[in-house]
C-alpha cells in the first residue's frame, strides 16, 4: 500500500480541565482573591451601620462570585 | 501592469535629487547629529552598549531608556515608602521618630509621585509603545517627540521634588508634603498655611505634557496602522491593543483636568484668581481617579495579551472585549467624585457617581470572565508556569481582589466607615502592587528578552523576584486592611500605640523590606541579562512564538513547544457569547439590586452632610472652624463655650455640627465601633453638616482630623468630651465599654500615679490628646515634665527650624528653660466655657511639675490648651521659590476627670 502514512495518534488521557490545569488554578486564585475581598469587609461587620451601609454591596459581591464560578464551570471550553 | 520605463521620475529610484522639503527639519538633523555624537563614543563601552542598547534602532533605545528610568524611580519610590514606614516602625517599637515631619510626609508624597508616574506611567508608556508598534507592524516615526516625552516625564518627577539648598546649609526639607498630589487649597499662596514652591506646578505641567505628547505619538502610529490595515477580520486590532488604544484615548481625558486644576491653582497663587476649592477638587479628581484606571489598563492589556499567547488560543470573546474597552473609556472620566462623597457636593452628583462607579464593574466583569474562560480547555501539559504566567496569575488575582474592594468604597454608606482609613490603602495597593505591578512585570518578562535580544540569564533570580513581590505585596495589603479595620487613618505616623497597631506596623515594615529586596533580584537579573545573557534566537518566529520563547527562558525545564498551533473553533461564537451575555446580564441585575438596597443610606449620608438636619430639642449646636492644625469649637445649647480641639456634649445628647475650614480640607473623624462612625469632610469655601448622637457612656473619645493638611497632621487631633448628665461618675463604664471601640481614645490613667512626660512630637506619653487622668474629688495631684531631651525639630514648642537638635535645645537654655505658654488646669463649665483653676503663665522645660489642687467633681482640661504658632523657616530660606509652612499646633494637653 502506498501513500503517506496516517498521522500517529495518541490516546488523549489528560482531561481538558483537570483539577490542576490552568483553568482550575486561575479559578482557585480567583476564589481566594474574591474571598479576600469579602473578608475585608466582614471585618467591619461589628459596625452598627454595616447592615444598611455595607451588607448590600458585600452580599452582591458574594453572589456575583458564586455566579462567576457557576457559569464558568458550565461554560463551553475555549476550543 | 505599469511599464517601469514609462514611470515618472522618482526620488526613491534616485532619478531626482531629494527635495529640500523632504529632508528632516534642521532641528531634527541637529538633534540627530548631537545624539550620534553622544551615543557613538558611549557605544564603544560594552557596559553602555549592552545596557542602553546603543547599537540598536532608536525605538529600541528609547524603550530601554524608559524601562531603566521606570526601574530607577521604582526603586527610589520603594525607598520613599521605607522612609515613612521606618518611622512608623520606630514609633511602634520605641516611641521615637528620627526624621522630620517634613521628611516623613514628603516621603509619602514622593513615594506616590515616583511610583505612579516615574515608575508605572513610564513603564506603561514603554511597554505599550513597544507592543503597539510591534503588534501593528508599523514603522515608528517621530523619534524626537518620543525623546521629548521621555525627557519631560523624568524631568517632571525631579521638579515635583521641589527645591533643596546646598548652601548656606544643606536643606532638602522643601520636598512637598502635600499628598501624592494636592487637594486645593493646600499649597496655594494666600489660601493655605502650607505653601508649595513653584517647581511643583511646573512639574505637573511637565508631567502632563510628557504623557500627552506620548499619547499623540501613539495616535499617529494607530493612524498609520488604520490606513494600511488589511481588510476583514485580519484588519482588526489585536485584543490587547484595544486596551492600549483605550489608554491612549483616556490620557487626554484624564490629563486635561489636571492642566485645568493646576492652572487654576497657579492663577490663584500668582494672579489672585478667585478659587472654589470644592469645584477645583472635582476637576482634580477627574484626573486623580482617571490615572488609576489608565494604569489599571496595564494588567488588563497584559492579561489580554499574554493569556491567549500562553494558552495558544484566541480570547474567548473578542466582541465582549471590545465592549469592555469602550465602557472603560466612557465611564472612567466620570468617577472622580467618589473621592468626595463626604464633602458638601450636591446629592445628585454623589449619587450619580455612585451609580457610575457600580457600572464600571461591568467592563471589569467582562474582562476577568473572558480571561478565565480563555484558558478553559487548555491541558495541564500544554501550559507552563514560567514567570510570565506566574505574574499573569498574580495580576489576575490582584486585579480581582483589589477590584472587588472598590465597590465598598464606592458605596456612599460604607464610605463613611472607610474613607481616608488605611482600608483605602489596602484597596489601592492591592490594585497597584498585585495588579498593576504584577501585570507590568508579566509583560516585562515577556518582552525584555525581545528588546535586548537576549534570553533571561537566571530563572532562579526571576523566581525569587516573583515570590518576594507576591509575599511582600500580600503582607502590605493585609496589614493595611487590618489597620484600616481598626480605624487607623492613612498618612498618620503618630498613631495610637496599642499592641495591635504596633504589631501590624512592624509586620508592614517587614513586607516593605521583602518586596524591596525582591526588586533588587529583578534589577540584577535584568542587568545581567542585558549584559551577559545568551542571544535569543527569534528569527522566523511569529510575535506570539517570540513571546513564548522569551517566557520559557524563565522556566528551568521547559517542555511546552513554543510554536503556534492552528486553532479551529469547536464552540461557536454564538455559544461563547451566550455565556458572556448570561454572565454580564447577571452582573447587571445584581448591580441594580445592590444600588436599590444601598440608595436609602446613600441619600441619608449625603443629605446629612449637605444640609442642616432638624436637630431634636436639647441638641448641642457646634460650630467648627478648621484650620491647620486644629478646630476652633464654638458651642451653644445646654453647654456654652469656646474650645480649641475639644467638642463637649452630654451623654446621649444630639450634636449638630456646622463646619467650615480655611487653609486645607479638614475632616471630623470619630471611628466608633459600637456606634455609627462620624466622618465628614470640610472643604474650604463650603459648609458641611453632621447630626449625631453623643455616646451614652461619658468619657473622652478621640476625634482626629481625617484629612491630611500638612506636616503637623499627626498632632491634628481633637476630642469629643462626653459629660455625664448627672453627677460626674468615674470612668469605669467607659473603660469596660472599651471606649466604644474608638481606637483614638486617649488612655485612661489614675492621676496620682500618672507620670506625664512630653515627647519629641510635643505630646504627653505619645498620646494625642494626652492621657485622660482620673481622680476622686478633693486634692488632686499629678506630675508632668517636658524634658529638654524632647526638644527638637519636630517639637513645635520651640520655633527654631534646624536639623541640628542642639539648636532648639540651645534656644531653651538661652531662655532659662522658660517658654511663654500658659499651662494649667481649666474647668469645663456648662455656661462659661473654660474656667482657669490653676494656671502658670509659662512652661518650664526640664522641670518636673507637681500639680496639686483641690478640685470638685467635674471635668477639666490640663496642659497647654491653645495652639502654638509655628513657622518652618530653616535659615530664612522660606520664600517664594521654596514655599513656606505655617501652622497652629497643639498636642500637650488632655482631660482631667474628677469623679465623686
Amino acid at each position: 500500500m502506498s501513500g503517506p502514512a496516517p498521522p500517529a495518534t495518541e490516546p488523549d488521557e489528560e482531561p481538558a480541565n483537570s483539577w490542576f490545569g490552568p483553568f482550575a488554578i486561575f479559578g482557585y486564585i480567583a476564589a481566594i482573591a474574591g474571598g479576600w475581598a469579602i473578608y475585608e469587609m466582614l471585618a467591619y461587620a461589628d459596625l452598627p451601620t454595616f447592615t444598611v451601609a455595607t451588607l448590600p454591596t458585600v452580599g452582591g459581591i458574594a453572589i456575583a462570585l458564586a455566579i462567576f464560578f457557576w457559569i464558568g464551570a458550565r461554560a463551553p471550553s475555549n476550543d | 501592469m505599469t511599464d517601469p520605463t514609462n514611470a515618472p521620475p522618482s526620488v526613491d529610484r534616485g532619478d531626482l535629487p531629494e527635495p529640500v522639503f523632504q529632508k528632516p527639519p534642521i532641528l531634527t538633523r541637529v538633534l540627530d547629529e548631537a545624539e550620534a555624537k553622544i551615543r557613538e563614543p558611549l557605544a564603544r563601552w560594552k557596559f553602555f552598549q549592552r545596557l542602553f542598547l546603543l547599537d540598536r534602532d532608536w525605538m529600541t533605545r528609547i524603550t530601554m531608556l524608559m524601562l531603566i528610568g521606570a526601574m530607577v524611580w521604582g526603586v527610589i519610590g520603594g525607598l520613599d515608602a521605607t522612609g515613612f514606614q521606618s518611622q512608623a516602625y520606630a514609633y511602634s517599637t520605641t516611641g521615637t521618630i528620627t526624621l522630620t515631619n517634613q521628611e516623613i510626609y514628603s516621603s509619602v508624597t514622593l513615594h506616590g509621585l515616583r511610583m505612579l508616574f516615574g515608575f508605572a506611567q513610564q513603564l506603561e508608556m514603554a511597554l505599550f509603545g513597544l507592543l503597539a508598534i510591534n503588534a501593528m507592524g508599523v514603522k515608528p516615526r517621530h523619534k524626537w517627540a518620543l525623546y521629548t516625552s521621555v525627557g519631560l516625564i523624568n524631568a517632571s518627577i525631579m521638579l515635583l521634588e521641589g527645591p533643596f539648598y546646598l548652601w548656606p546649609t544643606f536643606n532638602d526639607n522643601y520636598f512637598p508634603s502635600l499628598g501624592w498630589t494636592f487637594t486645593s487649597p493646600l499649597g496655594i499662596q494666600g489660601q493655605s498655611a502650607y505653601v508649595i514652591g513653584p517647581l511643583w506646578f511646573i512639574g505637573w505641567y511637565a508631567l502632563a505634557a510628557a504623557v500627552l505628547i506620548w499619547a499623540g505619538w501613539m495616535l499617529v502610529h494607530f493612524r498609520d496602522w488604520f490606513r494600511t490595515r488589511p481588510a476583514g477580520a485580519a484588519g482588526r486590532l489585536p485584543v490587547s491593543l484595544l486596551f492600549i488604544l483605550a489608554t491612549v484615548i483616556l490620557i487626554p481625558l484624564t490629563y486635561a483636568p489636571i492642566l485645568v486644576s493646576t492652572t487654576w491653582d497657579v492663577g490663584t497663587y500668582y494672579l489672585g484668581w478667585a478659587l472654589n476649592p470644592l469645584v477645583n477638587q472635582v476637576i482634580f479628581w477627574m484626573f486623580g481617579h482617571g490615572i488609576v484606571y489608565i494604569l489599571f489598563l496595564i494588567p488588563v492589556a497584559a492579561l489580554y495579551l499574554l493569556i491567549p499567547i500562553l494558552s495558544k488560543r484566541p480570547i474567548y470573546s473578542y466582541r465582549f472585549a471590545l465592549v469592555a474597552a469602550i465602557l472603560f473609556i466612557v465611564l472612567t472620566p466620570l468617577l472622580g467624585i467618589h473621592h468626595l462623597f463626604l464633602t458638601a457636593l450636591p446629592t445628585w452628583s454623589t449619587y450619580a457617581t455612585m451609580v457610575i462607579s457600580f457600572l464600571i464593574i461591568i467592563p471589569s466583569a467582562i474582562t476577568f470572565f473572558s480571561l478565565w474562560m480563555t484558558v478553559k480547555g487548555v491541558r495541564r501539559s500544554q501550559w507552563e508556569w514560567n514567570i510570565v504566567a506566574l505574574f499573569a496569575l498574580l495580576a489576575f488575582a490582584g486585579s480581582i481582589a483589589g477590584g472587588l474592594s472598590g465597590p465598598d468604597v464606592a458605596t456612599i454608606g460604607s464610605d463613611v466607615d472607610l474613607h481616608n482609613s488605611l482600608f483605602v490603602l489596602s484597596h489601592f495597593h492591592t490594585i497597584t502592587i498585585l495588579g498593576i505591578v504584577a501585570g507590568g512585570y508579566a509583560v516585562l518578562y515577556a518582552v525584555f528578552p525581545l528588546l535586548c535580544g537576549r534570553a533571561w540569564i537566571s530563572a532562579w533570580l526571576a523566581r525569587v523576584h516573583f515570590v518576594a513581590t507576591a509575599i511582600g505585596g500580600i503582607i502590605i495589603v493585609l496589614c493595611f486592611e487590618e489597620l484600616g479595620a481598626l480605624g487607623i487613618l492613612r498618612r498618620q505616623v503618630l498613631f495610637p500605640n496599642v499592641p495591635a497597631v504596633d504589631m501590624y506596623n512592624v509586620i508592614l515594615m517587614a513586607g516593605i523590606v521583602i518586596i524591596l529586596v525582591g526588586q533588587l533580584f529583578f534589577v540584577l537579573n535584568g542587568f545581567l541579562t542585558a549584559y551577559r545573557g545568551r542571544p535569543l534566537a527569534t528569527t522566523g518566529l511569529s510575535f506570539d512564538e517570540a513571546i513564548r520563547t522569551a517566557a520559557r527562558s524563565t522556566y528551568p525545564r521547559p517542555t511546552v513547544p513554543i510554536h503556534d498551533v492552528p486553532v479551529e473553533r469547536k464552540t461557536s461564537r454564538a455559544r461563547r457569547e451566550r455565556v458572556e451575555k448570561i454572565w454580564v446580564g447577571s452582573v447587571m441585575v445584581l448591580v441594580i439590586i445592590v444600588l436599590a438596597a444601598a440608595t436609602p443610606q446613600a441619600f441619608s449620608v449625603t443629605q446629612g452632610i449637605t444640609s442642616a438636619a432638624n436637630a431634636p430639642a436639647g441638641s448641642e449646636f457646634v460650630t467648627l472652624t478648621g484650620q491647620p492644625y486644629y478646630w476652633t469649637v464654638n458651642e451653644t445649647g445646654p453647654i456654652h463655650g469656646t474650645f480649641d480641639n475639644a467638642i463637649v456634649a452630654y451623654a446621649g445628647q444630639w450634636i449638630s455640627i456646622n463646619a467650615s475650614a480655611t487653609g486645607a480640607t479638614q475632616s471630623l473623624y470619630i471611628p466608633f465601633r459600637s456606634l455609627p462612625v462620624v466622618n465628614v469632610q470640610v472643604v474650604p469655601g463650603s459648609t458641611s453638616y453632621s447630626l449625631f448622637q453623643a455616646p451614652s457612656t461619658p468619657g473622652v473619645y478621640g476625634a482626629p482630623d481625617g484629612e491630611f493638611d500638612g506636616p503637623w497632621f499627626g498632632q491634628d487631633a481633637a476630642a469629643l468630651i462626653v459629660l455625664p448628665t448627672g453627677a460626674v461618675s468615674d470612668l469605669s463604664a467607659f473603660q469596660s465599654a472599651g471606649g466604644l471601640g474608638d481606637i483614638y481614645n486617649p488612655p485612661v490613667m489614675t492621676a496620682a500615679s500618672a507620670s506625664l512626660v512630653g515627647d519629641g512630637e510635643g505630646l504627653f506619653n505619645h498620646s494625642i490628646p494626652g492621657p485622660t487622668l482620673y481622680s476622686a474629688a478633693g486634692v488632686v495631684s499629678f506630675s508632668w515634665e517636658v524634658p529638654l531631651s524632647s526638644i527638637g525639630i519636630n517639637n513645635y514648642l520651640v520655633n527654631v527650624t534646624s536639623n541640628d537638635k542642639n539648636a532648639q535645645q540651645q534656644y531653651v537654655v538661652d531662655h532659662n528653660y522658660i517658654l511663654p505658654y500658659a499651662v494649667g488646669i481649666y474647668q469645663i463649665n456648662a455656661t462659661r466655657g473654660l474656667v482657669p483653676m490653676l494656671v502658670q503663665p509659662s512652661l518650664t522645660i526640664n522641670h518636673v511639675v507637681n500639680e496639686s489642687a483641690s478640685l470638685a467633681s467635674g471635668v477639666y482640661l490640663y496642659g497647654l490648651i491653645s495652639p502654638v504658632s509655628y513657622s518652618y523657616d530653616p535659615d530664612g530660606q522660606s520664600n517664594g521659590s521654596t514655599g513656606s509652612q505655617l501652622g497652629e499646633v497643639m498636642g500637650l494637653w488632655g482631660v482631667l476627670w474628677v469623679g465623686p
